[in-house]
């Protein structure tokens, strides 16, 4: 059985990863018969034509673009994306220097939404039809249509404008370097408070729905009621059998949440000024920089067939019938 | 709010709107009647007061036909619910953005006075006469300039016969952003923006999943096979930086949001539709009405589509709300539909900037996003109910 399901799960990956190199050239016909020229960001008008050209050349952008295609093609198998016109660097330097810093984000987040998801919906489901679950209920239904950049406004309004106890935006302080290590530690910290809880509050909302609505209607089926009227302990019957099943839907949908996180939280970086994925992307797209767009969609992409892997392995773990479905 | 039907609402909104705007209306009705006489040029009326005339016509005959039409009837006899208050109150804002709007979204109003006023800050706006005259000196003046179009000898002659020396008071109910222009006409002409943007993009989604699922239904197990592979390369890629670059490289305009929010939302349309396609062709009426040499156009039309409608209602709902808020997001980012549409999420990013000294800017807007978007979650869940009882506990 082992085996099996194995080889469904690498043939899956494999194919993503075709499907990932068929969009990586996708986006490189898209860059490349866009209007617009790269050169032209590094090149007062001003100045001479030729030198516009040779800056073109110092791109490679010069060659026909069959020759163009067949140098990125060579490149992308051995695995080199070409230099950033913007910051004159391999492009996966350039990646592995934003990618902490993502990582570190999304998976704070990620513990988070999961945790606290988790936490309330067992609360709620515990104490059916009391204040919190009910106040939970109507709340959820609001934070469930609140757009994330509203959300992170809000807290922006509430905790640096009226309260004025947060940084609005940035990772350090202006005078991080004069700080000793608690004093800076407290500072990441202070920084990344608000970017943390407007990412993860519709997480938490999303887990919360999905679970407790789970585990509602697993409540209902008979085979809880014939192990409640066998006199089974509550607890079993919660923890072994209710919440086992209510969770393997979550999984999928954990594996797409955590996904996004990775591939950068665009919105909640560009707002509060962090140096993670998204705004890096952002940035690449609107200086033209077409290696690094390229790299950026790559290890993006990279990163979710592998979480999607992951979520796969987990479901499959947990439910022994899927590995017969598919 | 038990005995409250959908009617009061309704009937408050529409002599509310006549009290505050009766001047509105007796200046489009000479305006009117100054065109019929001959007076001026149709050909030289701005588009806009096309607008103007159509929500001014609307706004008498609804509730003419509301009366006499029994279909309308029904609907307004409803109970009134926070839903289809809402619901009506946005239908309302959509037909009639010009008669509910104070000013032009576009006019900047005089920067020295009027600009970053907190809402319901009312500003007394002086005439001046002549050719230069501001737009905004009184309203009978700034609204034929409105609609004639300027720099014409006729227009200039307009500018001096209203009452000059006088000035009107002008009311900024949601305050007014950095260029002195009325945040809440932007914000009534951008709900028109956002619904037409989010109906555009689902029309297209559908049509799309509509194609796709019936080719994928009927077409046989290779099609079936091809198309859902294709499918699954849509769900299992974030296409939001694919949606960025294409905007930032191919110009944003709105056909081109429309566009490319309708390619990349038509995926969960497309799975329901070729699912029910597949329950529904082995079921035994199908099978009979084939059987009877009835034309399969005909059992597409008669027989599937009223039955795969409910579950697809639902979702284009959802998907709708959706739109809005990749739209208002997109925007937001700075890669919207551009700066001559009002559309939400640009107001709201242009309102991040003065947080600290005028949070009126940002706050407006992302209340109108988020109760939109509440309505619209709210009208899906209760749809699936009313086509879906088991769902309901």
């Amino acid at each position: 059985m082992k085996r099996g399901l194995l080889n469904i799960l690498i043939k899956r990956i494999f194919t993503s990863l075709v499907l990932l190199i068929l969009l990586t050239v996708f986006l490189f016909f898209l860059l490349r018969i866009s209007p617009g020229d790269p050169a032209q960001k590094f090149v007062s008008p001003l100045l001479s034509h030729s030198l516009a050209e040779k800056v073109r050349a110092s791109f490679g952008l010069n060659k026909p673009l069959t020759e163009q295609f067949i140098i990125f093609i060579k490149n992308l198998l051995s695995g080199n994306f070409g230099i950033s016109y913007q910051y004159r660097m391999p492009v996966l330097d350039v990646i592995f220097s934003f990618l902490p810093f993502t990582l570190i984000l999304a998976s704070l987040s990620f513990l988070i939404q999961t945790g606290f998801g988790f936490y309330l919906s067992y609360i709620t489901f515990r104490k059916n039809g009391g204040i919190l679950d009910k106040l939970l209920s109507k709340i959820s239904l609001v934070v469930y249509s609140v757009p994330s950049f509203v959300l992170a406004l809000l807290l922006i309004y509430v905790f640096s404008v009226w309260l004025n106890i947060l940084p609005s935006a940035d990772l350090r302080s202006v005078d991080f370097e004069d700080l000793n290590f608690a004093g800076k530690f407290f500072d990441y910290v202070l920084h990344l408070l608000l970017p943390v809880l407007s990412l993860s509050i519709p997480g938490v909302i999303i887990y919360y729905k999905y679970l407790r609505e789970n585990m509602d209607s697993e409540n209902g089926k008979n085979y809880i009621a014939f192990l409640r009227s066998n006199g089974y302990d509550e607890n079993t019957v919660i923890w072994k059998h209710i919440i086992p099943n209510a969770i393997n839907p979550v999984i999928s949908v954990a594996g797409i949440e955590l996904g996004i996180l990775l591939s950068g939280a665009l919105i909640t970086e560009v707002i509060f000024n962090l140096p993670g994925m998204g705004r890096l992307t952002i940035n690449a797209i609107l200086n033209r920089d077409f290696p690094l767009i390229i790299g950026c969609t790559f290890v993006s992409g990279v990163l979710i067939i592998l979480v999607n892997f992951f979520a796969d392995l987990i479901k499959y773990k947990i439910d022994k019938r899927m590995v017969e479905g598919i | 709010m038990k005995k409250l039907g959908l009617a009061h609402l309704l009937l408050l909104l529409w002599i509310a709107v006549l009290i505050f705007r009766y001047e509105l209306f007796y200046h489009i009705s000479q305006l009117v009647l100054s065109v019929v006489s001959g007076e001026i040029n149709i050909l030289k009326i701005n588009p806009r007061f096309y607008d103007y005339l159509v929500s001014f016509l609307l706004f008498f005959v609804l509730p003419v036909a509301v009366w006499k039409i029994p279909a309308l009837k029904n609907i307004f006899q409803k109970r009134l619910t926070w839903l289809n208050a809402f619901l009506s109150l946005f239908f309302v804002i959509i037909l009639f953005a010009p008669l509910l709007s104070t000013s032009n979204p576009d006019l900047h109003y005089n920067i020295k006075k009027c600009k970053l006023l907190p809402p319901f800050s009312e500003v007394f706006i002086e005439s001046s006469v002549g050719e230069n005259a501001p737009a905004d000196s009184d309203l009978y003046n700034y609204f034929k300039s409105e609609i004639i179009n300027r720099g014409i000898s006729k227009g200039a002659e307009y500018y001096n016969d209203g009452n000059a020396n006088e000035g009107r008071r002008v009311i900024f109910i949601f305050g007014t952003d950095e260029y002195a222009r009325d945040v809440y006409s932007r914000i009534l002409y951008g709900t028109r923006f956002a619904f037409l943007l989010g109906l555009g993009s689902v029309t297209l989604s559908f049509l799309i999943a509509f194609v796709l699922g019936l080719a994928a239904g009927f077409g046989g197990k290779f099609w079936d096979n091809l198309i859902n592979r294709f499918t699954e390369i849509f769900l299992s890629f974030p296409f939001l930086f694919l949606i960025i670059v294409f905007l930032a490289f191919f110009g944003n305009s709105f056909w081109v949001v429309v566009l490319v929010l309708g390619l990349s939302g038509w995926m969960g349309l497309f799975k329901i539709i070729r699912g029910e396609i597949l329950r529904l062709k082995s079921k035994d009426f199908i099978l009979s009405a084939k059987m009877l040499g009835i034309p399969e156009y005909k059992i597409l039309l008669k027989e599937i589509l009223p039955i795969i409608l409910s579950p697809l209602l639902v979702n284009l709902v959802l998907q709708f709300g959706n739109v809005i808020m990749a739209e208002s997001a997109l925007s937001f980012l700075g890669f919207g539909a551009g700066e001559e549409y009002f559309s939400w999420g640009s107001m709201i990013n242009s309102g991040q900037y003065y947080l600290s000294t005028a949070w009126w800017l940002s706050f407006f807007p992302s209340l109108f996003l988020a109760v939109s978007l509440l309505t619209m979650n709210r009208l899906g869940n209760t749809l699936e109910k009313v086509f879906n009882p088991e769902s309901t506990k």
